[in-house]
């Protein structure tokens, strides 16, 4: 009995079950690195090129699933990269942060500055295979307008109308500086779609939500897996531009037929995926893996600089209130100290007094440099002594859901701790976070990782809305940024707005940190810009 | 018999009920919203407030809490916030894989623990006895996630055996299905079998001294014969509790290792769907898993009957 019980077990069966998993079949279509037919003769820089087979699949791991592909309704990065392969602008950005023609052919601006006359490229095709025309750019962007906060603000009391068949104009009410940047900008995605997609209302006949995606870019799409993944597959009938690729403007040559986008919250799994092969590009890889990464085989590591870490003052309420306690903690602080703490090695961030991306230097300034990363401990104990501070509790919101800003937090909080103040961190999940950081009286200071902007007055810094900063110099300085008639005017009034931040000490810099991908060292064509872009990116057969 | 299951289905409404109340209360509590999981970090106070007015999420919790349950009385589980579809929709679609995984699990589970328990029991205090032990205490402490993991590093990035994460339909064919859910499933089955070892080890040893055994060993029956006819049926009601018990906590979802292995199962969506305060999603798995373990707990209770004939349910 004992040896036919012993028999009985079942480690055999596991080896040959194991064995047998492990041995059979091929991958199915949404993991594997099929071997199709990608076949293509010109590369992104629109020269012939010898013809050269690709691989049928790219397998992109990312960290979330997108609440919608109707990007300008959301700000969420993962939405946008992948909307941004099915739906195309009228303008957008080179590499160099100049806005360049994508589906329109070129614009004229009136002399008084207030109307814009816009020429599309003809022949553009949609998905379901009806031609772009004038009519469905009008209805697109004036959906824009409606779903798109921030384009809504920025240029109210604007509206598209139709010239004939291939020109439009956009007419405003000011003359604003910054109109082409807002309609290239990544950020409030203005996307062309199909006139009566546009014109879709709900029930409460506001634009209705997408559900639908056609658009005229060089992929359509496919299929959306919830939890899962979204596949895309390339527009035949696309038409590219000749010019040179470029950040987001110019060929997108669609060089591989399927793209599929994972969802894989667990940052080891995307790493151990790219590592076998399961996945061709792991996004949003943190920098405590990425050292690690660096030096792996068949690996190649990306970054680019992508935001601003901020430390956030209550301007409003409590303690903080006082600016002379806020000259103190600015005059105290160790910047490169808590960068480190974020981002773990000086390889990953830059330290910079600038609101906006260094690459951008129409909009970098020297103002406030002397007031940023001081550095200074007995200067901010001089400022804290002459102040009338008393040993209030000094409450520091963060959340563990993005650890850079929480570790940064607890850096901070030693800091100040060592200066002399007495501090708590409250530590809460994101949705939680992102709600007591709403209020002004549930923290004294929170410190987030906030996204370059291409324009300097979307910073939300800068919203009285973000972290209460509610200031009348600010808002009409953003108006003369804005209204500036040149590039200097733009850039001496955004200097001016700078500096007073820096006096008011309402917030400040951290550094500027880098974010880092991850591709198999066979992708080639792969553009790291201020999004990753994927419509060039291939792998040789 | 009926009259007893009429009566447990009766009493899910109650549950059912009280339960709703409490996650609604609780989520509608805690701060955070879903228009920040849909619209992003940066998106304006404007957008925000549109969304949440659209959403009807300003209005007050009994207000709320009222539409949905007068929903739910006309078959109307609400559309999930985040994903814009039907609730039961969503959970439908997220069900099979998180069947397949239980199902796969609980078999493995079984696969190792009934022969581990009747070995252990039959050789007790033997070095056999001592080292399945050893092996439950390990299974019972260690992380499942943990364990995940290890198993990846091993099976997917040295050998390449199996794929490091995702999902293959069962369409697809049943190898290729079974290949995505292998690793999950064992480390969920381990895990789980550690448990049920133990208990039938422990059930099997109150058996296996009782007089009847002696009798049967006395007629001079084999001893394969004895110990899995005689003393396992005899000791397989808190057995069968255990498996029920372990199915429940597989079929209700494995929230980390779905998210470990990205499967698009029942407990990846519930994780999703609480930080993103996706309510009608929270609400709508919590009254599917209420109804599920009700459910489970009747089988389990009918099966006591069938096994132990002195269990008469409709005399309750």
């Amino acid at each position: 009995m004992n040896t036919a019980i012993l028999k009985k077990l079942s480690l055999p069966f596991f080896a040959a079950l194991s064995l047998t998993l492990a041995g059979c079949g091929t991958e199915t279509n949404n993991t594997n690195n099929g071997e199709g037919a990608g076949t293509q003769q010109t590369n992104e820089n629109g020269e012939g090129a010898e013809t050269v087979e690709f691989r049928d699949e790219l397998n992109i791991a990312m960290t979330a699933q997108p609440p919608s592909l109707d990007a300008p309704r959301t700000a969420s990065n993962v939405a946008i990269n992948i909307a941004a392969h099915i739906f195309e602008p009228l303008f957008s950005m080179n590499e160099n942060y100049e806005v360049t023609p994508d589906l329109a052919l070129g614009y004229e601006v009136s002399v008084d500055g207030l109307v814009y006359t816009i020429t599309l490229r003809e022949g553009i095709m949609f998905h379901d295979g009806s031609e772009l025309t004038a009519a469905d750019a009008v209805a697109s962007m004036n959906r824009w307008l409606l779903v798109n906060g921030r384009a809504g603000n920025a240029l109210a009391g604007s509206v598209f109308e139709q010239v004939d068949d291939y020109t439009l104009t956009l007419t405003l009410e000011q003359p604003f500086g910054d109109v082409m940047q807002i309609m290239a900008s990544r950020a409030t995605f203005a996307i062309i779609m199909p006139e009566e997609l546009a014109l879709e209302l709900d029930e409460d006949g506001a634009p209705a939500v997408l559900e639908t995606f056609i658009g005229t870019g060089p992929y359509e799409f496919n299929e959306w897996r919830q939890d899962q993944f979204i596949h895309l597959t390339r527009f035949e009938a696309y038409e590219p531009r000749g010019e040179v690729a470029s950040g987001f403007s110019g060929m997108r040559a669609a060089y591989t037929p399927n793209l599929f986008f994972h969802f894989v919250s667990d940052v080891n799994t995307r790493i151990s995926g790219l590592r076998t092969g399961q996945f061709d590009i792991a996004e949003d890889i943190p920098f405590e893996n990425a050292s690690d990464l660096q030096n792996a085989d068949g690996i190649n590591l990306h970054t680019r600089n992508a935001g601003i870490l901020n430390a956030f003052f209550n301007t409003t309420e409590g303690i903080l209130s006082d600016p002379q306690i806020r000259h103190a903690i600015l005059a105290g602080m160790n910047n490169e100290e808590i960068m480190i703490g974020g981002y773990s090695s000086t390889d990953y961030f830059t330290l910079n007094h600038g609101f906006t991306n260094p690459s951008q230097q129409q909009w970098a300034v020297d103002a406030g440099v002397d007031a940023y990363n001081q550095n200074n401990q007995d200067l901010a104990r001089e400022l804290l002594a002459a102040s009338d501070y008393n040993g209030e509790t000094i409450r520091l919101l963060t959340t563990r859901d993005y650890i850079s800003m929480h570790n940064a937090t607890v850096v901070l909080d030693a800091q100040l701790r060592a200066l002399g103040f007495e501090t708590e961190i409250i530590n809460v999940d994101f949705p939680s976070f992102m709600e007591r950081r709403s209020t002004t009286t549930d923290w004294d200071i929170f410190i987030t990782s906030n996204g370059y902007n291409i324009l300097p007055t979307q910073i939300l810094a800068l919203d009285p809305n973000w972290a209460g900063f509610d200031s009348e110099f600010v808002a009409q300085a953003i108006q003369d940024v804005r209204l500036a008639p040149t590039q200097e005017a733009a850039t001496e009034a955004w200097a001016g707005l700078v500096g007073y931040v820096y006096e008011n000490a309402a917030f400040t810099p951290i550094g500027h940190f880098k974010n880092a991908m991850a591709t198999s060292d066979q992708v080639e064509g792969f553009v790291f810009f201020d999004h990753p872009v994927y419509w060039n990116a291939r792998i040789p057969r | 018999m009926v009259k007893y299951i009429f009566k447990r289905l009766g009493s899910m409404v109650v549950i059912l009920l009280i339960v709703s109340l409490f996650i609604f209360s609780i989520v509608y509590l805690i701060p955070g919203d879903a228009a920040t999981a849909v619209l992003g970090m940066e998106a304006s106070a404007e957008d925000i407030a549109n969304f949440t007015a659209r959403m009807g999420l300003d209005q007050p919790l009994w207000v709320q809490y009222g539409r949905w349950l007068g929903g739910i009385l006309t078959g109307d589980f609400g559309d999930s916030i985040f994903m814009r579809r039907p609730v039961l929709e969503a959970i439908g679609e997220h069900l099979p894989p998180t069947v397949s995984l239980a199902i796969f699990a609980q078999l493995i589970a079984l696969f190792l623990s009934l022969p581990a328990g009747i070995v252990a029991a039959y050789k007790k205090n033997t070095a056999l006895d001592k080292g399945v032990l050893f092996f439950t205490l390990l299974g019972t402490v260690f992380p499942s996630f943990l364990l995940a993991l290890f198993l990846m590093l091993f099976f997917s990035v040295q050998l390449m055996w199996f794929p490091v994460a995702g999902y293959s339909r069962l369409e697809n064919g049943l190898w290729e299905h079974l290949r995505f859910l292998f690793l999950p499933a064992l480390s969920l089955g381990i895990a789980q079998s550690a448990l049920i070892t133990r208990m039938t080890r422990a059930s099997l040893l109150e058996v296996l001294h009782t007089s009847y055994i002696k009798t049967a060993r006395a007629k001079g029956l084999r001893e394969g014969k004895v110990v899995m006819k005689h003393a396992l049926k005899n000791a397989g009601l808190p057995i069968i509790t255990t498996i029920g018990q372990s199915f429940s906590v597989l079929i209700t979802g494995a929230v980390v290792i779905e998210s470990l292995f990205a499967i698009p199962g029942i407990g990846r969506l519930i994780l999703n769907s609480i930080s993103r305060r996706d309510l009608p999603i929270i609400q709508g798995i919590v009254l599917v898993v209420t109804v599920f373990y009700v459910v489970i707990n009747i089988i389990i209770d009918l099966l006591y009957g069938a096994i132990d004939p002195r269990v008469r349910l409709d005399k309750e």
